[in-house]
């Protein structure tokens, strides 16, 4: 690297988002929600290898089999069945797709959209930003998970209206703070500096601004991002979402609610995957806001 | 004169992102009792780090060593935070340089002001001495000329002017009669016509209560006339310290030389011609050279440099060179 | 102040003007016929349909159907349910009542614990007590309503049997719905057994209550220390500790007023999250209130009652950011300066 041929040591300002990273590195809950992310990740990529039977497979000589640990349980269905006789693990690890990979999906959609939106608001100023500014002030301030109901009455419960719903959902948390972000950065002078020494519009858009707004953009992705989960589990065990052969986490809760008294282990492996999935979801994020902090104090 | 404030041989290491540095590299100082001392410096210098480890205003993670930091008899870095804090809340008072941040955004200042005036100074019932505070609290204000105190009294921290924020908090400083007053550049935000009276204002509390000054400015021509000693610091290293006008009028230490040759004190200087200045810039944190810390930037510098001079002391006057500007019996 | 209240107030009748729009539109969206979403009389019944079909406005054009919409609905006739065929509007008051109980348990419940937690975490900081709070704190806030439910189900109803499975009272006390709220209602009624179900009622409550306070009790914890956190490391609070004032005068003076700011300007988000979860909360306990209410109503798609829940849910939300909005003004001055301003 070019930095160690001259003699006097450099000190490179690392960019924003390699700052964040390097503060991450040292939060020992951050790495840890970090591989437990990942490890979900790939547990829901290779589910169909994984899971040692087939999510819809009925035994029927292991009906409402409890855990193996359990005196009656089996090794071969390691957390049990349930009353249809199917293996609740491999529900579960199938049930990976619907509950992180349908929301990681709207996430990423919205996150598209919201940021465009919210980009091109920033840079108006006047009566287009603030009228926007009303109406997301309506529509956030309509709980996401009503509204996605509201949108599941229009179309009707299934797994892509569940989609469609959470996806226009979570576009106006994007455009609200990207549009924010872009509205605080707008008018420093680094900005100012930029747009005095002539550059275009699309050029203080995308490398003047963007880069210093990259680490809200991260945040609120694994803020939407958890948002989707439970908004798409909780639409399931309403019943109002992904419906009830799929193995969706939050559809199996609900059937596991009725039967809590028989089979109480049945709700707890869904759960658990819902719960560290969050978990380790919000931990990022948590890590990456106190990041943020510390680099703002630290400028 | 015995010394309330000694100070030897202070260093202060802070931890930044590219490692640690020495801010402070084995300053000393000291303070007579009623002595109105300046410290000169130029920006980044550590001045105000120096004030703050005075007043204990620090963060655990900056490591401060000392030979000696003593208030009177109180070995400040022996104290634990609780007596310290006593010993600073009774003795010391420090005007801040951004005002502004040293005032709590959602308390009146008014209300600010009152809870300063110590309560051993009141008498009477709670009601009485509620009005007795108002009542000196306004009398505060009108001491470093603000007019307006009803006004200025009911005003949020940002609702006041830089300079008016300075006064305030100046007024603060003063409520407890301390018995030592840091002044980070208390006049930075000010018209010079008001300077001159919160200048008369300090010399005058000076003078009559014995109150110690230490006033920290970046700028040699706008010094208190009152000031008795000086001293200058570079990059964190004191340069020379000594009474002002011998510092002034002859200068033992190469960089006060330069310091003063490039002010408008300098009537030498033929018209349109440059003014001398020291060649090169200060250099940043990361880059302090070892030993004498001017030596790049220094006329005089030569070998030995690179290893730190120590304090020489020519009867009151005391300065850090191994080439200084006077013939003096060799030190080794 | 004046000034900023009038701001804030304009601005929320604009947004329920804007909300109005919305759910006047959604009749339309739904599937099926407008006029039938709109006042829940099918057009099986010709006679009954032609006569709403024309005080609706349908004859004329889309204006005058809003002018109509919004008329109706200030008149409180917001059409009757398709399924009971009962007015909408009566059955509103006694549901509100039963989540707004709550609702209001639960924040209490979360302010009265978060916000000393919080303080109490900030001033361990970095010690044990420290992270003990902050990390169940945010395990329990990554725990999903509907699981902690059922945890909580299967604890204390399924194994220990300390509290009834879901419901509001045991129906034999027999208690009349006044205001939906049932410790109310218990305290007006003239039963003779006032006490008992008291307890009872209690007894139903408090799961419900502590599932639903877990979310805004965890965030305020951690809100309330980062606040805290943050204000202690200010200048002024060095400054008020080097000036020499005392412990109790820098907490209760100037760091807690300080760190209570982003606490209060939080509060109307977590009436909005507390709001999502009640929902869930309300069909798993089998809670007769709004969210029940609602949910029931898009299992059958009655049309009037999902406008009427969206719309009554939507404006206790705006309501209560507006009170917590004027709140936070009147109690930071300075904030008001800035919003002013602008
Ligand atoms: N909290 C801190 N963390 C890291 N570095 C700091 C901190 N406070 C001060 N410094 C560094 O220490 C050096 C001395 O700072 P100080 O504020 O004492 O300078 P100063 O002499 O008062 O300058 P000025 O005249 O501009 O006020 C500066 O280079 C500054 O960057
Ligand atoms: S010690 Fe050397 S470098 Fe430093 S001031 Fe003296 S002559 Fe200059
Ligand atoms: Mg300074």
């Amino acid at each position: 690297m070019q930095n160690n041929r001259s003699i006097y040591y450099q000190y490179r300002e690392p960019s924003p988002l390699r700052s964040l990273w390097l503060h991450m590195n040292t939060n020992p809950f951050a790495v840890a929600a970090f591989y437990i992310f990942s490890f979900m990740l790939l547990a829901m990529i290779l589910s169909p290898i994984i899971a040692p039977y087939s999510p819809d497979a009925q035994f029927s000589d292991a009906i409402s089999q409890p855990p193996a640990w359990h005196d009656d349980g089996e090794i071969r269905f390691l957390f049990g069945t349930d009353d249809l006789g199917r293996d609740l693990l491999s529900r579960v690890l199938s049930g990976a797709v619907y509950s992180l990979g349908y929301p990681l999906m709207a996430t990423a959609a919205a996150a598209f959209i919201g940021i465009a939106i919210g980009a091109w608001a920033g840079m108006s100023r006047g009566v287009q930003s603030s009228t926007l500014n009303h109406l997301l002030d309506v529509v956030l301030s309509i709980p996401s998970l009503l509204l996605a109901l509201i949108i599941i009455a229009i179309l009707g419960p299934a797994l892509h209206t569940v989609m469609i719903a959470i996806t226009i959902v979570l576009i106006p948390q994007f455009i609200h703070s990207v549009h924010n972000a872009f509205y605080e950065e707008r008018n420093k002078e680094y900005v100012i500096a930029s747009k005095l020494n002539g550059s275009s519009r699309w050029y203080i858009l995308t490398r003047v601004i963007f880069p210093n707004i990259t680490s809200v953009v991260v945040m609120q992705v694994t803020f939407a991002l958890s948002t989707a989960i439970l908004d798409i589990a909780a639409l399931g065990f309403l019943g109002l979402g992904v419906q009830a052969p799929a193995p969706e986490w939050g559809t199996m809760l609900a059937r596991s609610l009725d039967q809590v008294y028989l089979l109480p282990w049945t709700m707890v492996l869904p759960g658990l995957a819902l719960f560290l999935t969050v978990l380790s979801i919000n931990v990022l994020g948590d890590s990456l806001r106190a990041a943020i902090q510390e680099r703002i104090r630290g400028s | 004169m015995s010394n309330i404030l000694d100070i030897r041989n202070l260093t202060i290491e802070l931890e930044t992102s590219a490692g640690v540095v020495k801010v402070l590299d084995k300053l000393s100082l000291q303070l007579a009792e009623g002595e109105i001392h300046t410290l000169v410096g130029e920006s980044g210098s550590g001045k105000s780090l120096l004030a703050k480890a005075i007043m204990g205003f620090i963060n655990p993670r900056w490591k401060i060593t000392a030979d000696r930091l003593w208030w009177r008899h109180y070995d400040l870095l022996a104290l634990n935070p609780v007596q310290r804090r006593l010993v600073t809340g009774r003795d010391m008072a420090m005007i801040f340089q951004n005002p502004g941040s040293y005032l709590d955004p959602n308390t009146k200042v008014g209300e600010q002001l009152r809870e300063t005036i110590p309560q051993s100074e009141l008498k009477g019932i709670y009601l009485r001495r509620k009005a007795t505070r108002t009542v000196r609290a306004e009398r505060l204000l009108h001491r470093v000329g603000i007019k307006d105190t009803a006004k200025v009294m009911n005003s949020y921290p940002q609702q006041l002017s830089e300079g008016i924020a300075q006064k305030v908090s100046i007024a603060m400083a003063i409520a407890h009669n301390p018995k030592l007053l840091i002044a980070d550049e208390p006049t930075t935000a000010m018209e010079p016509n008001t300077r001159n009276q919160i200048y008369r204002l300090l010399a005058k509390l000076s003078a009559s209560q014995g109150m110690s000054i230490l006033m920290i400015t970046q700028d040699l021509t706008a010094i208190i006339p009152e000031t008795q000693r000086m001293s200058l610091v570079y990059c964190g290293q004191l340069m020379e310290t000594g009474p002002t006008e011998k510092l002034m009028s002859e200068p033992f230490h190469p960089y006060t030389d330069a310091m003063l040759k490039m002010s408008f004190f300098n009537q030498d200087v033929a018209p349109k011609t440059r003014l001398p200045t020291l060649t090169g810039a200060i250099p940043t944190l990361q880059h302090m050279p070892i030993g004498c810390r001017l030596g790049p930037r220094c006329p005089n510098a030569r070998r030995a440099c690179i290893h730190q001079p120590r304090l020489s002391k020519v009867k009151q006057h005391q300065f850090a060179c191994h080439f200084p500007l006077i013939e003096i019996v060799h030190h080794d | 102040m004046l000034r900023y209240s009038l701001r804030r107030i304009v601005l929320l009748i604009v947004t329920l003007w804007l909300l109005s729009l919305l759910i006047f539109s959604l009749n339309y969206w739904y599937p099926g016929n407008a006029v039938t979403n709109m006042t829940g009389i099918s057009a099986s019944n010709p006679l009954a349909y032609q006569e709403v079909y024309v005080a609706r406005g349908f004859e004329d054009g889309i204006v005058t159907q809003y002018g109509e919409f919004i008329r109706h609905l200030l008149q409180g006739d917001w059409g009757l349910s398709l399924v009971t065929q009962q007015p909408v509007f009566a059955e509103i008051k006694p549901l509100l009542g039963a989540t707004i109980e709550l609702g209001l348990l639960a924040m209490f419940l979360a302010m009265v614990l978060g916000i000393p937690l919080g303080v109490y975490a900030a001033v361990q900081q970095r010690g044990p007590m420290d992270r003990i709070v902050m990390g169940v704190s945010l395990s329990a806030y990554s725990i999903p309503v509907f699981w902690l439910a059922q945890l909580f189900i299967l604890l204390f109803a399924v194994k220990l049997g300390w509290s009834p499975i879901s419901g509001q009272i045991n129906p034999l006390y027999a208690i009349e719905t006044q205001t939906g709220s049932i410790l109310i209602d218990i305290w007006l009624s003239d039963s003779q057994f006032k006490t008992a179900a008291f307890y009872d009622a209690l007894n139903h409550l408090w799961v419900p209550v502590i599932v639903l306070a877990m979310m805004p009790l965890t965030m305020l914890i951690r809100i309330m220390r980062n606040a805290v956190l943050d204000v202690l490391q200010q200048n002024y609070i060095k400054a008020a500790r080097a000036r020499g004032l005392s412990d109790s005068t820098i907490m209760f003076r100037h760091t807690l007023p300080n760190a209570m700011q982003p606490v209060v300007r939080q509060l109307g988000l977590q009436f909005s999250v507390l709001m999502t979860n009640i929902v869930i909360t309300e069909v798993i306990f089998n809670w007769p209130g709004l969210g029940s209410w609602l949910v029931k109503s898009i299992y059958e798609r009655d049309f009037p009652v999902i406008q009427a829940g969206l719309l009554i849910l939507a404006s206790l939300i705006l309501l209560v950011n507006l009170f917590v909005d004027l709140l936070h003004a009147w109690r930071y001055p300075q904030v008001r300066k800035e919003i002013d301003a602008e």
